[in-house]
């Protein structure tokens, strides 16, 4: 982990918006791309880390995608979801994440870190997608509560999705 | 028919209409009496050979038909007769027809009830059957020896019964369906000969079968608050679905906030009655020129306005300007959950909603998931300095992170509800040292809290066992805590966070858990988990050390025992904040984060897991006396923010009773 998350409250080195943005729309788009996942949608947004809704705040893009066999690259993914979710974990670590959480993160799910980014991969059982949420680190001390119910905004282009 | 599992109205939520309503309104009808008034007419006239086999076909019909039940209301056949003669004339061959047409119609009735009766008797045989197969899988549940496997195992049978019993009332409900069709297109067709043959069909109208009709402008009379959820229940199945509907239409707002009301309705009456709270007041401000937009940001700031400072000149009150801020912040938390940090969107429900309540602080409950189909349901409770007003409803992930993080938790994807529930008057900040530091609101706010959990039973579908976890935090805890102990709330497992003390609850025992357990977050660096009896911390020397730094914490302080203490019975699960070294007043706000191990232990809990914490490793020691902890005493910083001029005669023990009655 990087040594700012050692104290939640009190990051020593803020991120600007901008860079908080960067922290996971980026790896996010990296990855719906080198992990060629189907129909990719998602949306970013600043998150309060605590339950007052104060700052600081971290980046979050969570994405979904469509767990089915890609038959166009002759590839048959099983629908089981952890087996699809170990595919993305293998190609995500040839690009250098550690597949696992990171000290102190406790989350259901399948986890891998980078660079203080964490990756939390799960099953909607709703819609039946897979879901990658995108937890940047707490170091951006903008105030977002008053931006509105939704402070952030869709990702869908960028992801190469509809 | 002796249903132990299955519940009958679940099965008719789940299947979307209700055959034993369809079966009751055709056996209603009562066809012995058309068959004697149709033989009474068959008798009066002269009969030609046409009419007298018509009439035997049908007679034979009937026969074959009737059950010869007893009950039935008798008719005056010889004045209805009489009646008819004179108008037609005795002699005319009218009467004969009549005859013949009127036993058709009893006949197809007595058919018409019959195969209903069958369909229902069918589908009762099945449904027994099943209730039988899920009584088994229960008793086998019981077994200790049973791995994890055959645990799985059995649920999934039990889950296939109710899937079953769930299809055959479908399918009885859509025979039921057909033969009720079936016998009013016949029905309408014999009305129609009636007719021609010189007969007021209107006399045997309260015979046949019709569904019972509904007068229209007949007021409904809504249940007193106050009046027990399950009465609520009954008074509201007893309704036909078209008052059911027209009630919901009319969204009175006392309906969107009775307990024994389904959670649809619920949400569907208090969305409406939100939506007008909003455009009664942004309504007003386009004809004056203003923009919404600006308006809804404004009450999400509390920034004042002109409208809102001076709304006589817009036409508005002072209650309506009060009702529209509320149900802006109520709005941006259903969107807020709804969307908020995913690419899908949660279910979400306004389970409650009073914006006037608690003189304008409001009350709202947003349900993530419906809790009346889950099977597990978590009620979060916040603390000091939430309310509606103060924007509790958004801007923070404490229900969706348990959400999101229970559908993960749990392979086999039961339903789960999540309620965010601001149903009480929390203390408006820790400025508020008369509200912090006496017990009254968590008392007043238990009862509150009692009544809409102890609702939710029984509007809960008895398809699916239902596990019920209340959590609390920090001021929240300690209304959990007199919700059990003091106000009979009837709950499967409560989880205290950053307990300031328990009140009226000295142990766990005082909780009345059938089974469960109190479960206790405390992490060693948050100062309000400290401030209750016994926590291991000299309190008297903590307070005499907060007061040498201009905190006035009352002598006091603390709200009761504290639950993490090793004599209290409960069970301590991990929940220190990552990184803290030190007590830190921020560090009471971190027990929902994502990736914490105390969210980890939460969800283990709310999703029904809770012999997982275990296995997470996630059991924690609760602290002893007198042994002082493990954290560093000196140079405890200043932990909470009061107004440091408060005069101390103004903090009071004041344990008043406060109430609440829902508008």
């Amino acid at each position: 982990m990087s040594p700012h998350s050692k104290d939640v409250d009190h990051p020593v080195n803020p991120l600007s918006d901008q860079q908080t943005r960067d922290q996971v729309i980026e790896p996010a788009k990296q990855i719906a791309r080198y992990a060629h996942l189907q129909d990719p949608g998602g949306r970013f947004d600043y998150s309060s880390c605590n339950d007052q809704g104060d700052p600081p705040y971290r980046g979050v893009v969570s994405m979904s995608f469509t767990m089915r066999a890609d038959q166009s690259e002759g590839t048959q993914i099983a629908g089981d979801p952890d087996t699809v979710f170990e595919q993305i974990a293998a190609a995500m670590v040839a690009h250098g994440w550690n597949d696992g959480p990171p000290p102190d993160w406790h989350s259901y799910g399948h986890i891998l870190n980078k660079d203080g980014v964490v990756a939390v991969m799960t099953e909607d059982p709703v819609s039946g997608r897979g879901r990658i949420q995108l937890y940047g680190e707490c170091r951006n001390m903008t105030n977002h509560r008053l931006d509105g119910p939704n402070t952030g905004f869709r990702i869908d282009d960028q992801l190469g999705g509809g | 028919m002796r249903l132990r599992y299955i519940s009958i109205p679940a099965l008719v939520a789940e299947a979307g209409g209700d055959p034993w309503a369809i079966n009751q309104s055709l056996q209603v009808g009562g066809p012995s009496n058309i068959s004697q008034l149709a033989e009474a007419f068959h008798a009066a006239g002269r009969c030609t050979a046409e009419a007298n086999t018509s009439f035997e076909e049908a007679r034979r019909r009937f026969d074959a038909a009737w059950n010869h039940r007893n009950g039935d209301r008798p008719i005056n056949s010889s004045a209805e007769v009489q009646r008819v003669t004179k108008s037609l004339g005795a002699q005319s061959l009218q009467l004969p027809r009549i005859g013949a047409d009127l036993e058709s119609i009893a006949a197809s009735l007595a058919e018409t009830q019959k195969t209903a009766a069958g369909q229902i008797a069918t589908l009762q045989a099945q449904l027994q059957q099943l209730d039988d197969l899920i009584g088994q899988a229960v008793e086998m549940e019981k077994d200790p020896e049973l791995t994890t496997e055959d645990k799985a195992a059995l649920d999934a049978f039990i889950r296939a019964c109710e899937d079953d019993a769930v299809d055959d009332t479908e399918a009885a409900l859509g025979q039921l369906h057909s033969t009720r069709d079936g016998y009013s297109a016949s029905l309408q067709n014999a009305l129609d000969k009636l007719r021609t043959d010189g007969f007021d069909p209107a006399a045997i109208q309260a015979l046949d079968a019709p569904e019972s009709p509904v007068r229209p402008g007949e007021p409904v009379r809504i249940p007193p608050p106050d009046t027990k959820p399950e009465d609520v229940k009954k008074w509201w199945r007893s309704l036909s679905q078209d008052q059911r509907d027209r009630l919901v239409a009319q969204h009175p707002p006392e309906l969107g906030n009775l307990n024994g009301i389904d959670a649809m309705p619920r949400d569907a009456v208090n969305q409406a009655v939100m939506n007008d709270d909003i455009t009664r007041v942004e309504t007003a401000a386009r004809q004056h020129g203003l923009s919404s937009a600006n308006l809804s940001k404004d009450a999400r700031g509390n920034v004042d306005n002109d409208l809102f400072s001076n709304p006589g000149k817009y036409g508005l009150t002072a209650t309506d300007v009060t009702r529209y801020r509320n149900a802006v912040k109520t709005r941006d938390g259903l969107d807020y959950d709804r969307a908020h940090n995913t690419d899908g969107s949660r279910p979400v429900m306004l389970w409650a909603y009073d914006p006037e309540a608690f003189n304008g602080w409001g009350r709202a409950a947003i349900a993530i998931g419906n809790p009346d189909y889950a099977r597990n349901t978590a009620v979060v409770v916040p603390g000091t300095g939430s309310s509606v007003a103060q924007g509790w409803m958004s801007g923070h992930d404490d229900a969706i992170n348990i959400y999101d993080q229970s559908l993960a938790a749990d392979p086999d994807h039961h339903y789960t509800s999540v309620i965010a529930w601001m149903g009480y008057e929390a203390p408006h900040g820790f400025g508020d040292i008369q509200g912090v530091s006496t017990p009254g609101l968590a008392r007043s706010g238990g009862d509150l809290l009692a009544a809409d959990v102890n609702g939710l039973w029984a509007t809960h579908n008895n398809l699916t066992p239902e596990h019920i976890a209340v959590i609390g935090h920090s001021y929240g805890s300690t209304t959990v805590a007199d919700a059990f102990a003091h106000s009979n709330m009837h709950a499967n497992d409560a989880v205290l966070l950053g307990c300031p003390g328990t009140d009226l609850a000295h142990s766990a025992k005082d909780f009345h858990l059938d089974g469960g357990h109190v479960y206790v977050g405390a992490a060693s660096t948050d100062p309000v988990s400290w401030i209750g009896e016994g926590s291991g911390m000299p309190e008297e020397w903590l307070k005499q050390k907060l007061n040498g730094r201009g905190v006035p914490v009352p002598w006091d302080a603390g709200l009761g025992r504290d639950p993490a203490g090793d004599g209290y019975g409960s069970i301590r699960f991990h929940a220190e904040v990552m990184g803290s070294q030190d007590v830190d007043r921020h560090d009471h706000s971190h027990y929902y984060d994502m990736g914490s191990e105390s969210l980890r232990g939460i969800t283990d809990i709310a999703s029904g897991h809770t012999g997982q914490l275990n296995r997470d490793g996630l059991i924690a020691d609760g602290r002893r006396q007198p042994h002082i902890g493990p954290f560093r005493v000196p140079g405890i910083p200043a932990f909470i923010d009061p107004e440091h001029d408060r005069p101390r005669n103004t903090i009071q023990n004041d344990h008043q009773y406060l109430g609440y009655r829902p508008r």
